[in-house]
């Protein structure tokens, strides 16, 4: 495989070298890095405006701007939100290296910012369907239990709702959670949530910027239908030892940052450790009193620059999550490790060379000398990457690379353990496959107004040996099964992704947009219900099991108002899924070696409208999200066959964030969230059988749980700062939930247990009005 | 083995959220769906024990015991004999077979049920049923305080047979059947422990109230079908307390009855075990 794909990447290159051959008189290629000041972290989407030809570029992920000139002297200014923008003449008449270090912006309070058009990302790049978000903005979001995160962050944002209350699933334009890439410095992070999804695995402190692609991925990045939250951590700071961290009421935090060696490299070490199980203490119920309930997570990042064109990075996360309730236990946690490679080979060619491995497993055991058992289940992921970004020419710039991940995937083996055992082994075997992509998009500027991208994702899904393939009748009961040996490569799945975008620049303040792309899906949760539970398994396509794929339109208005303080945007989408799967009634998903039996097929399509108007600068900022959305399925074997509204079927969708800076001490913080409550099944009769009362039921979904919503409130009081104190305080008071509304959970329909015949309907809301308090330092 | 993982749901389930969260009465408005004829019908090998219950559904915040349907025919055939059941004088709805009949195993049973007025739409449904080979290699059986439960469990010491095989297990205190409702049996498969020894595998628990040292506690273990053994699963799913971490969608509980019918006619042989509960150990 490897050496079809270097005899593709080769001829792609050779035509496009040939392409331009005409093209290299008196152009020369301004480039470098731009970067934080302070603490040298490089910027990624900062702006690069050239003022006398009114255009601009911006840098990559990386930090990394190339932008290509007729030999001239230019004005270019720098910006990037947050910060100072910063002006230079230049004189272009050889390629130049220009690496920029920003100045931060926090301090000052001011509506006003110089920064003239720069600051116009949102208008001018051809990526839509994107929301980005920085640490320093999910920080001023009040928190759950004080817990500041990401995942909640997110869910506030036009488009993406929660899979249930306080969960850490969430749903993008419809889809279900496990259609979510959750990548964490590239490595992906299968089940991002501790505590049962209650809090996600991402410390706030180790993250620098968190990306949410609602559909419209990149070519370079695949394997989800629904959405991508690409997660950058920090690279620490490589000027000056700096730390910071917080007590709260759920957990403690520590985050140490500094110089390896002083400009060229640093570390960053981050570490979270909750003591909720103290709480349970409190119970009087003697079986909780006992518990022991703990999650922690550390985050730990190293970057060394060998030279000008050459750094390394790397990069670990370690989390996990303990429950024990006397001799049961339970744990589960996941691990990240990422090694990358950046080359630049020259100014107009950088490359990044990725290694990958991430692991998700649980266990849960009883220990018992005579009867005790052990249930594990683990999944490791193996990833190999490359990727190039090319500035061609003034008008082009080339993305393409590879990716080949080694899916080993375990679905759970349980155990009998002790003398006198009764459970014999029972096991499902494990599952190995290879998904691999290679990739090519092209950005390209058409006139002043126009911009194009235009791109191909081709994918390719191979099931691997040994494991045994059963075949299924239409009830699901394996009638015949077939056994393929080790390093066989007994199934074959293709892809063909196209991923298309443009922009139309009305005038420097606003644009239309419109995409397309297509996406496939080749790995999927086997989960039937809605919040999720760490237990489900992964699976993938299969023999028995063709891959999902969606097919995404969106359209969009983008406006920005008063150099960039106010940004608002309107887009239209519509989404089509093919070979969605969903499970049969009362499916048997723990432990099921004929899973796949189990599986229904069928289509999966929604539609929607997201508004969004957002002010960034200020002492008021926050934004308004406003989303209307449907989403059905239509599966043979589920509710007739006839189309049903999808779990996340939400139509309307609210969102408010605001955060007032009061004075540079005190900041006031407010969320409040409005959603429709969600489909549900309800029955519309009953019958006895066995002396118990049995309901049964409506259409799938038909009715609805009552509408959800919810206000948040955090006050923030920072100390005077003081430069020649080394050590900062900030008290943070959170309240959840601040009118206690009853948002319902779930709702059961009980009997009577003094008269069975009488039946009744019974919500479980989770939380009511729930105050925290953070102290948080920075020395 | 279904018994430990719905014991390790409840705990994770009351550990999470019974801390935090609170549950209330809320009223909710629910459509009316049709009427529907419900069929509860055993045939056992035990004399007396077989009978068919008939039934309508009604709507769900109905607050009165099901109304029953009188003066229907009921016959149940196997192979070339026929049996006619007969209506209680006592039970209206319930229908028994004649005195003296005991189901065998291994033997297949056709259930045919002619209405005097039509439910649901027909006065004709049938159903079928085939009772399995009992398992009744059994060598005791102990009932001992589980202290991690607090409560009683009843262990059973048996050689399981080598084929696939589907158990139901109730329980018996000094002559009282415990378990009187559908949902308080325990449905197992032998997916953990086929073909062999079974070493005291818990079978059924007891809370501390329901048994006491030196009561006589019966097990009786029944074989079923595959398909009654889903049908009890999907009840049970279907009337305990659903989470949104664990639970599915709801769905309705299959039938084997024609014609739409709500419940089952199912056949199982038992067999019986008798011992004294032990006493609680010590600290």
């Amino acid at each position: 495989m490897s050496k079809k794909l270097s005899l593709l990447l080769f001829s792609i290159i050779i035509i496009f070298q040939s392409v331009l051959a005409d093209d290299a008189k008196d152009r020369f290629t301004l480039s470098g890095f731009i970067k934080d000041a302070e603490n040298g972290e490089v910027l990624p989407g900062a702006t690069v405006y050239i003022k006398e030809l009114k255009a601009g570029s911006a840098s990559n992920v990386y930090g990394f701007y190339s932008i290509s000139l007729e030999a001239g002297t230019y004005h270019v200014v720098y910006s990037f939100i947050g910060y100072k923008s910063h002006e230079d003449e230049i004189e272009l008449y050889s390629d130049k290296i220009l690496n920029i270090d920003l100045k931060s912006s926090i301090e000052s309070l001011s509506e006003v910012e110089v920064t003239g058009e720069a600051t116009n990302e949102n208008i001018i790049s051809t990526q839509m369907s994107v929301n980005k978000m920085d640490s320093k903005t999910i920080k001023s979001i009040p928190a759950f239990m004080g817990e500041v995160d990401l995942i909640k962050a997110i869910q506030l944002l036009p488009g993406v709702k929660f899979a249930a209350e306080g969960s850490s699933g969430f749903s993008v334009r419809g889809g279900s959670p496990d259609q979510n890439l959750v990548l964490l410095d590239e490595a992906t992070v299968y089940n991002a949530g501790h505590l049962m999804g209650f809090f996600s695995v991402f410390n706030n402190d180790a993250v620098k910027s968190v990306e949410l692609y609602k559909g419209d991925l990149p070519a370079k990045y695949g394997g989800r239908l629904s959405s991508l939250v690409d997660v950058r951590m920090k690279d620490g700071n490589k000027k000056e030892f700096h730390g910071n961290g917080g007590i709260g009421a759920i957990s403690s935090r520590l985050t140490l940052e500094g110089p390896l060696v002083k400009d060229k490299g640093s570390f960053m070490i981050s570490g979270r450790r909750s003591y909720a199980d103290l709480f349970l203490r409190l119970s009087n119920n003697e079986n909780i009193k006992n518990n022991v309930l703990y999650f922690y997570d550390l985050n730990a990042k190293v970057n060394y620059s060998i030279n000008q064109n050459n750094h390394v990075f790397v990069s670990g996360y370690f989390g996990k999550d303990v429950f024990r309730n006397g001799a049961f236990g339970m744990d589960w946690g996941n691990t990240t490790g990422t090694v990358r490679w950046n080359h630049i080979f020259n100014e107009k060619l950088f490359s990044n060379f990725t290694f990958i491995a991430s692991n998700f497993s649980y266990n849960l055991g009883l220990n018992n000398e005579d009867r005790g058992f052990d249930w594990k289940s683990k999944l490791t992921d193996y990833n190999l990457k490359s990727d190039f970004n090319w500035y061609l020419n003034s008008n082009n710039t080339i993305n393409f690379g590879f990716s080949t991940i080694y899916h080993d995937f375990f679905p759970g083996e349980i155990k009998g353990t002790g003398n006198e055992s009764f459970i014999s082994e029972y096991g499902l075997p494990n599952n190995y496959s290879l998904e691999n992509a290679i990739y090519i998009s092209n950005t390209q500027k058409i006139g002043s107004l126009l911009s194009l991208k235009y791109g191909l994702r081709l994918s390719m899904f191979n099931n691997v040996g040994p494991n045994t393939v059963f075949q299924y009748d239409p009830e699901g009961q394996p009638i015949d099964s077939t056994i393929y040996s080790k390093g066989d490569f007994y199934n074959t799945y293709f892809g063909i992704e196209p991923r298309l975008g443009a922009v139309f620049q009305l005038n420097e303040t606003s644009s239309i947009k419109a995409s397309y792309s297509r996406n496939y899906q080749y790995l999927q949760q086997a989960q039937n219900s809605t919040a999720g539970s760490p237990l489900s398994i992964w699976f993938s396509s299969s023999p028995n099991v063709k891959p999902q794929f969606s097919d995404q339109f969106a359209l969009g208005y983008f406006r920005n108002f008063k150099e960039g303080m106010y940004e608002a945007s309107a887009e239209v989408y519509y989404k089509d899924i093919k070979n969605a799967i969903a499970f049969r009634d009362h499916a048997d998903l723990l432990l099921n070696k004929h899973i796949e039996g189990e599986l229904l097929i069928g289509r999966g399509y929604g539609y929607g409208a997201e508004f969004l108007l957002r002010k960034n600068r200020g002492k008021l900022t926050g934004w308004v999200s406003y989303t209307y959305s449907r989403t059905f399925r239509e599966i043979e074997g589920i509710n007739n066959g006839d189309p049903y509204k999808a779990p996340y079927d939400r139509p309307h969708d609210l969102s408010v964030v605001v955060n007032y800076n009061l004075s540079k001490q005190i900041s006031l913080g407010l969320t409040w969230v409005y959603l429709t409550g969600q489909p549900v099944t309800f029955p519309v009769g009953r019958f006895v059988y066995g002396n118990t009362v049995v309901p049964f039921y409506s259409g799938r979904n038909d009715y609805r749980m009552p509408d959800y919503h919810r206000l948040d409130l955090s006050f923030t009081w920072r100390e005077k700062y003081n430069p020649e104190k080394k050590w900062h305080s900030e008290f943070n008071v959170s309240i959840y939930n601040a009118y206690n509304r009853k948002n319902p959970w779930v709702i059961n329909f009980q009997s009577d247990p003094v008269d069975p015949n009488i039946t009744y309907a019974e919500m479980t809301y989770l939380f009511g009005i729930i105050p925290s308090f953070t102290y948080n330092f920075k020395f | 083995m279904k018994l430990v993982l719905i014991y390790i749901t409840f705990i994770i389930i009351i550990t999470f959220i019974g801390l935090s969260s609170c549950t209330e009465r809320i009223d909710i408005d629910l459509d009316s769906d049709r009427i529907r004829l419900v069929v509860e019908g055993n045939i056992t090998d035990i004399e007396g024990d077989n009978f068919v219950k008939l039934t309508e559904t009604a709507d769900y915040f109905s607050s009165t015991a099901p109304k029953t349907v009188g003066n229907a025919e009921l016959i149940i055939r196997n192979g070339d004999q026929t049996f006619t059941l007969l209506e209680s004088n006592t039970e209206a709805g319930l229908y028994k077979m004649p005195q003296g009949f005991i189901g065998v195993q291994g033997e297949t049973y056709e259930l045919k049920i002619n209405l005097e007025n039509e439910v649901g739409g027909h006065k004709e449904y049938n159903a079928q049923t085939t009772m399995p080979l009992l398992s009744d290699d059994i060598d005791s059986v102990t009932v001992e305080w589980f202290e991690r439960f607090k409560g009683w469990s009843v262990r059973l010491y048996a050689q399981e047979p080598p084929r696939v095989d589907f158990y139901m297990f109730n329980g018996i205190r000094n002559g009282v059947l415990i378990t009187d409702s559908i949902h308080e049996v325990n449905i197992s498969d032998d997916r953990l422990y086929n073909g062999n020894y079974t070493n005291g595998a818990i079978v059924l628990l007891f809370n501390e109230e329901q048994l006491e040292t030196g009561d006589i506690f019966t097990l009786v273990l029944s074989n079923i079908t595959k398909e009654y053994a889903s049908f009890v699963n999907e009840l049970q799913t279907e009337i305990q307390f659903k989470e949104p971490m664990f639970s599915g969608p709801p769905a309705n509980v299959s039938s084997n009855i024609s014609n739409g019918a709500a419940g089952w006619f199912t056949a199982y042989p038992s067999a019986f075990t008798t011992t004294i509960v032990k006493e609680i150990p010590v600290e």
